[in-house]
């Protein structure tokens, strides 16, 4: 007879993934006080975490703070440095030889383009003479500077530009485990799971580990990466495969360290596009990690070597690539009677928009948020979770997908693929086609849980010069004036940040050495 | 294959639903312009228009300001007065009476720090309703105060505030604002008949003294008749009649019987033995009537128990019989077509989703308008998905109030029966007798009704929520800072806000300044 | 522009120290810096605030003396026009350093770029290789500063801990110019404080932390004073 109440939650598997759902739900949960709910974390002490540099979003500071994390702690514990957006190099065209161009990401943009007003129609039109990533941004110019999002006077969490971090994720699995354990009442083990035992009605029962024994519980979440020990391999919940529409299946990393003590670091993930795939290229404070992630179908792994040494350049001289296997999908359900899987046992897609860590603390905070404590209230949050997560993932594999489908390159099969109608989903096609004659609007994005919004997607459509002709329709935006006026002072936003703002190498050493004040 | 772009739109019928959606549009195509998308309306000389008093909802502060009218000049020309929510009288007991308000502003946006456990706790002391907990609005509207003074600016509220307005008569202000300022053109003259092209889609509107009137895209307008979307394109009707038991109003209008009586700040509506009475204060009198369901009271009756409630001075005034047909079109948008207001849906007005409603689908159909024809299938894709999403929350959240009455006449006990509640709100019903109303339960950016919505109704209503997880909420010193400011804030303006009339007066005086 | 070098009795042999009781080099300070062991002498003439050190973000006590930067509105060509004179002003151009933190042992270093520091003027600092009575005078006083600084920073930290500081805008309206604000500026949160426990309360006593937050707070009465020398 399963009891009615849940009150011990068992988390397999630790890793950046394990560690933050504790954390959250620890903290939101109220754990270790009287009455309220038991959380375990269970991480084998033999597998060793997969440790690449790492981007987060924004969203990364709430957590964080949430949770009582000290920033300038945390930042020196993980290698940390801030992170204002990426830039997409050689994505638009086929470079010539040593040439290259790109366009930013970034990850403020000064006026909202769904609630203040939306530049992009008369930017369009010829209103500003910058491409749109500086036009409407001033954060992309900052980002070119190599300057910091903030100030070292600037309280811990607080931004002048909005930023996220890159982290070492092996690092911040252990900080975070650190916090968890000492500060969150999280308890520990360390052991292997051998094998999962259900309940006759199907529900998880219990954990049967080598060192301690059996382990009961009365919830479970799987963060056992792409195994999925209890939602895949226990409960038998399928793997939906997307590799018809995101081609790269396999990485080769490799950590570059700096020159010098002082080498500059860049304040923006660089994803830089080849033959067969692209490169990312992270600066953490004491090292870059620098990787290609490629589509094994276009491209053997001899090549796929070759490219990655080509880019990093004489700096790779003597250092070891790491080849790493990935399953791009996610499972038919996310949360099935009394388990959910959250990270890789839940899902994965290419790290071009480091959703990775974003979409574990979406799903860390919902569950920590609509957690039942009665098992009878189970179905309907099983029902919740499942629908908003497919949607979530869903959108993100347009918005990846995106940065593919409206490329110029046709160098190779890997481009010619790509942009082949047939690996594009409808809901993307549909959008693209309405999007060549109508600026995206705030009414393509009616999901209050859209992980990907409109200035995203402005972002990436007009970085990669894609055309939306307002030939029919120009008289719906009479605004002209207050356009060139909104320009005008991003631009002077722009000069008085450029006069402000210390380089990122400067605040990354400050941060360190002194910590961020926290107010 | 169609290629040609859409140049014009014709607004077939005018009151307020075809001149907000005229207005709207004319508005965002910048129609005055040469070149622009043109915007057209007919309307019939010879249908009356209608002057019920309305309520609306805050939108429309916002609606208002971006058709470039001027607060004071809209509250003068309509009537209008200042709606900050809804009382709920007698909704929850028969015999015990009680009321409970739903109000426009909180102290704190609940899908950013929920107050509602630390309410349930008794944080915000043991006799203290939800409403009163977590907003001073409810004992500024008892006191019949204004939810803003005469140096607020324009549309700027000390609290949020909607309006009751004459719908006759606002009508009548956007029909010469979308005329004179906003370039549309009107044409007066009766629709005899509308004609389809070989595709199904609209050819043409054939009228008695226009001729034969074309456009690009065509908005139905028509009232219950829909005569495009309905009649014409045999677009059906979905009836929700047995969710929404209520198919009959009787109204009066009655006058103030002096020109300083006291307004109401809210809506009142009064629980009755088969429905219940709205009372809406406008100006120069006030809009009362019963809305009832026909198989559980006779016609006579119903009016009977209006005059009842409205006392003696119902003597001497008509009262007026409407049928309403409860429900939405199966779609809202066909080809070259979209229907708003009650051509496309009409549910009772117990949460003044009417011209909300309208607003939402004028806005969406001025931005999502393609500009070419070959586009309009994604855009009426989207708009039927998004409208049908939203009437079918509006329909789960009036008949949120209804499921939670403990009433005990047959006409409640039939409309709180489980078998006619939508499966939708008994899923959510049935969580938040364990869980807190939550963001999690509100995923879709349009959601008609937002949480604090179903928050003021639900503790309103005296639901049982018996939180399964209660030492979770641990920010009991931030929640007592905020139900603290509550007390101090009601204290407060209560000293500082005018009563509605000596508000008004000022405004007809004086205007309000833009700065 | 400060140029800090240690005090060398080779390199510095010849130089001398000066005191100039004018103190030139802060005519245009608005801040200047203060030890939480002076908050209770200091508060009868400024008043006491807390600022963020642009270099490090770290707070730091200080006596308010001008509403902008580039404005001390005590220092007159005339003389100092406050009864209380911050110890680091007094101290000017020396400063004792640790070399290591913990270690308890100090470095006596100079601006060198002062004009009090010099070769003509003053009183000689070394004789013999080994430091004057004078100059060992100057570095106990400077050492005890640097001491006080290590108390200051334990103080903060408890405030901070206690959250018990908070932001504070300055409006100021000059005459017949635009309002402005003074920002970056923080205080004691009074609300706050009211809400400690007792168990809080008593750990403020350590190294008279209480006398200093009630030195602050008092010194707050001196904002009025400070503006109504700007109108003179």
């Amino acid at each position: 007879m399963l009891k009615p109440t849940l009150d011990d939650i068992i988390i397999v598997g630790g890793g950046t993934a394990g560690w933050l759902t504790a954390a959250i739900l620890a903290k939101k949960l109220n754990a270790g006080t009287a009455g309220s709910v038991q959380i375990t974390v269970i991480e084998s002490p033999d597998i060793p975490i997969i440790g690449v540099g790492e981007g987060t979003w924004p969203t990364m500071r709430t957590t964080l703070q949430s949770v009582g994390v000290d920033e300038g702690e945390f930042m020196r514990e993980c290698d940390a440095t801030f992170k204002q957006g990426a830039e997409f190099v050689n994505w638009q065209h086929t470079p010539a030889a040593g040439e290259t161009h790109s366009y930013f990401h970034p990850l403020s943009a000064v006026f909202h383009s769904s609630y203040d007003f939306n530049l992009a129609p008369y930017w369009l039109q010829g209103a500003s003479e910058l491409p749109y990533d500086l036009a409407v941004a001033s954060q992309s110019r900052i980002c070119q500077l190599g300057l910091a999002p903030k100030k070292i006077t600037t309280p811990a969490f607080a931004a002048l530009q909005n930023y996220a971090y890159h982290f070492n994720a092996v690092k911040f699995a252990a900080f975070m485990k650190k916090h968890c354990t000492e500060k969150l009442a999280v308890h520990f083990i360390a052991a292997n799971v051998q094998q999962v035992r259900l309940h006759p009605c199907g529900a998880i029962a219990g954990v049967l580990t080598d060192s301690h024994g059996d382990i009961n519980g009365d919830f479970f979440v799987d963060c056992t990466g792409s195994k999925a020990l209890l939602l895949g391999e226990a409960l038998g919940v399928g793997w939906h495969s997307i590799n018809d529409v995101i081609f790269n299946d396999t990485a080769l990393a490799m950590q570059v360290p700096y020159p010098t003590a002082d080498w500059p670091i860049a304040t923006h993930t660089i994803a830089t596009a080849h033959e067969a795939g692209w490169t990312w290229d992270i600066g953490l404070h004491n090292r870059r990690g620098v990787g290609y992630v490629y589509s094994s179908a276009h491209s053997t792994d001899q090549r796929a070597e070759q490219i990655l040494r080509q880019h990093i350049g004489e700096q790779a001289e003597g250092l070891e690539a790491r080849k790493i296997k990935l399953n791009l999908g996610y499972r038919q359900q996310f949360w099935q009677q009394n388990c959910v899987a959250i990270g890789m046992s839940a899902a994965f897609i290419e790290p071009l928009e480091a959703s990775a860590i974003f979409l574990i603390e979406a799903a860390a905070n919902m569950l920590a948020e609509q957690f039942p404590r009665s098992r009878a209230a189970l179905g309907f949050v099983e029902k919740k979770f499942n629908d908003t997560f497919k949607l979530r993932w869903d959108k993100s594999i347009d918005f990846i997908k995106l940065h593919y489908c409206i490329s110029q390159r046709r160098d190779t099969a890997y481009w010619v693929d790509n942009c082949a109608d047939s690996s594009i989903p409808d809901s993307l096609q549909q959008r693209l086609a309405h999007w060549r004659l109508h600026p995206p609007g705030k009414y393509d994005f009616d999901y209050a849980f859209e992980p990907f919004v409109l200035d995203s997607y402005l972002f990436v459509l007009y970085g990669m010069k894609f055309n939306t002709d307002l030939s029919h329709n120009l008289s719906s935006y009479p605004d002209k004036q207050r356009a060139q006026q909104l320009f005008a002072e991003i631009d002077r936003t722009t000069a008085l940040l450029q006069q402000q703002l210390p380089t990122h190498r400067e605040l990354i050493d400050k941060v360190y050495r002194y910590g961020l004040p926290k107010l | 294959m169609q290629t040609e772009a859409i140049r014009s739109v014709l607004v077939v019928g005018g009151g307020t639903a075809g001149w907000l959606t005229a207005a709207n549009l004319a508005q965002s195509f910048n129609s005055g312009a040469a070149g622009a998308v043109s915007v057209t309306l007919i309307e019939s000389p010879d249908i009356p228009t209608i002057g019920v008093g309305e309520g609306t909802w805050p939108t429309m502060r916002a609606t208002l300001q971006k058709l470039g009218i001027k607060e004071d000049d809209f509250l003068r020309s309509c009537n209008a007065t200042f709606k900050q929510g809804t009382k709920f009288i007698n909704w929850q007991h028969s015999e015990l009476p009680g009321s409970y308000h739903h109000l426009f502003t909180s102290v704190s946006d609940p899908t950013q720090f929920n107050l509602a456990p630390y309410w349930l706790q008794g944080r915000a002391g043991d006799n203290l309703s939800y409403a009163s907990a977590v907003s001073a609005q409810g004992v500024i509207a008892e006191l019949g105060l204004a939810p803003k003074k005469i140096t607020n600016k324009p549309y700027e509220g000390v609290l949020n505030y909607a309006y009751h307005l004459d719908a006759g008569k606002f009508a009548e202000l956007l029909k010469n604002h979308a005329q004179q300022k906003l370039g549309v053109q009107f044409i007066s003259a009766n629709v005899l008949d509308v004609t389809l092209a070989a595709d199904g889609s609209i050819a043409a509107v054939v009228t008695d003294t226009a001729g034969t009137q074309q456009a690009d895209f065509y908005v139905d307008c028509t009232g219950f008749q829909s005569l495009l979307l309905g009649k014409a394109m045999g677009v059906g009707f979905r009836s929700v009649a047995d969710t929404l038991l209520a198919d009959h109003a009787v109204t009066i209008q009655v006058p103030h019987p002096a020109t300083d009586t006291p307004l109401n700040a809210c809506t009142h509506s009064t629980a009755q033995a088969a429905g219940w009475i709205w009372d809406i204060g406008l100006t120069n009198r006030r809009g009362v009537g019963y809305v009832y369901s026909s198989n559980h009271v006779s016609h006579d009756e119903a009016e009977q128990t209006l005059r009842r409630y409205i006392g003696p001075a119902a003597e001497s005034l008509n009262a007026r019989k409407l049928a309403m047909q409860v429900g939405y079109r199966e779609k809202f948008w066909h080809k070259n077509c979209a229907a708003v207001g009650l051509s496309a849906a009409f549910v009772e007005p117990l949460e003044a989703s009417a011209i909300f409603l309208i607003e939402a689908a004028a806005n969406m159909l001025a931005d999502q308008l393609p500009a070419l024809k070959q586009n309009l299938p994604l855009a009426e894709r989207k708009f039927n998905s998004s409208f049908l999403f939203r009437w079918q929350k509006t329909i789960d959240f009036i008949k949120l109030h209804y499921a939670l009455s403990g009433r005990t006449e047959p006409f409640w006990q039939a409309a709180r029966a489980k078998s006619l509640i939508p499966e939708s709100l008994q899923d959510l019903m049935q969580s938040w007798q364990t869980q807190p109303v939550s963001a999690y339960d509100f995923a879709h950016v349009y959601e008609p009704f937002p949480m604090e919505s179903y928050q003021y109704v639900l503790y309103g209503m005296g639901f049982k929520q018996q939180l399964a997880d209660p030492q979770r909420y641990r920010q009991a010193e931030k929640a007592g800072m905020y139900f603290q400011r509550v007390q101090q804030l009601t204290r407060q303006l209560q000293q500082e806000l005018p009563p509605q009339r000596e508000l008004l007066a000022k405004i007809y005086q004086y205007g309000f300044s833009a700065l | 522009m400060t140029n800090i070098v240690a005090l060398d009795s080779q390199q510095h042999q010849q130089h001398k120290l000066r005191e100039d009781p004018l103190f030139p080099h802060i005519a245009s300070a608005h801040i200047l810096p203060l030890e939480v062991t002076e908050f209770a002498a200091a508060a009868v003439s400024f008043p006491i605030v807390f600022v963020k050190d642009s270099a490090t973000g770290q707070f730091r006590a200080c006596a308010l003396t001008g509403l902008q930067p580039g404005q001390n509105l005590y220092w007159q060509p005339s003389g100092w026009q406050a009864a209380y004179i911050p110890l680091a002003v007094r101290n000017y151009p020396l400063l004792a350093v640790q070399p290591e933190a913990q270690s308890g042992d100090y470095i006596i270093a100079v601006d060198a770029d002062s004009p009090l520091f010099n070769q003509h003027s003053g009183e000689v600092l070394f004789a013999a290789d080994k430091g004057t009575a004078y100059l060992q005078q100057r570095a106990r006083s400077a050492i005890a500063l640097a001491q006080s600084s290590a108390l200051t920073q334990q103080f903060i930290a408890r405030l901070l801990e206690l959250e018990l500081l908070v932001a504070r805008t300055l409006t100021l309206t000059p005459k017949g110019a635009e309002p402005y604000d003074l920002t970056g500026l923080y205080g004691i949160n009074e609300q706050r404080l009211a809400q400690l426990t007792a168990e809080q309360w008593l750990s403020l006593r350590a190294n008279n932390g209480l006398l200093a937050v009630h030195a602050v707070l008092m010194s707050m009465s001196q904002l009025p004073l400070l503006v109504g020398r700007l109108a003179q």
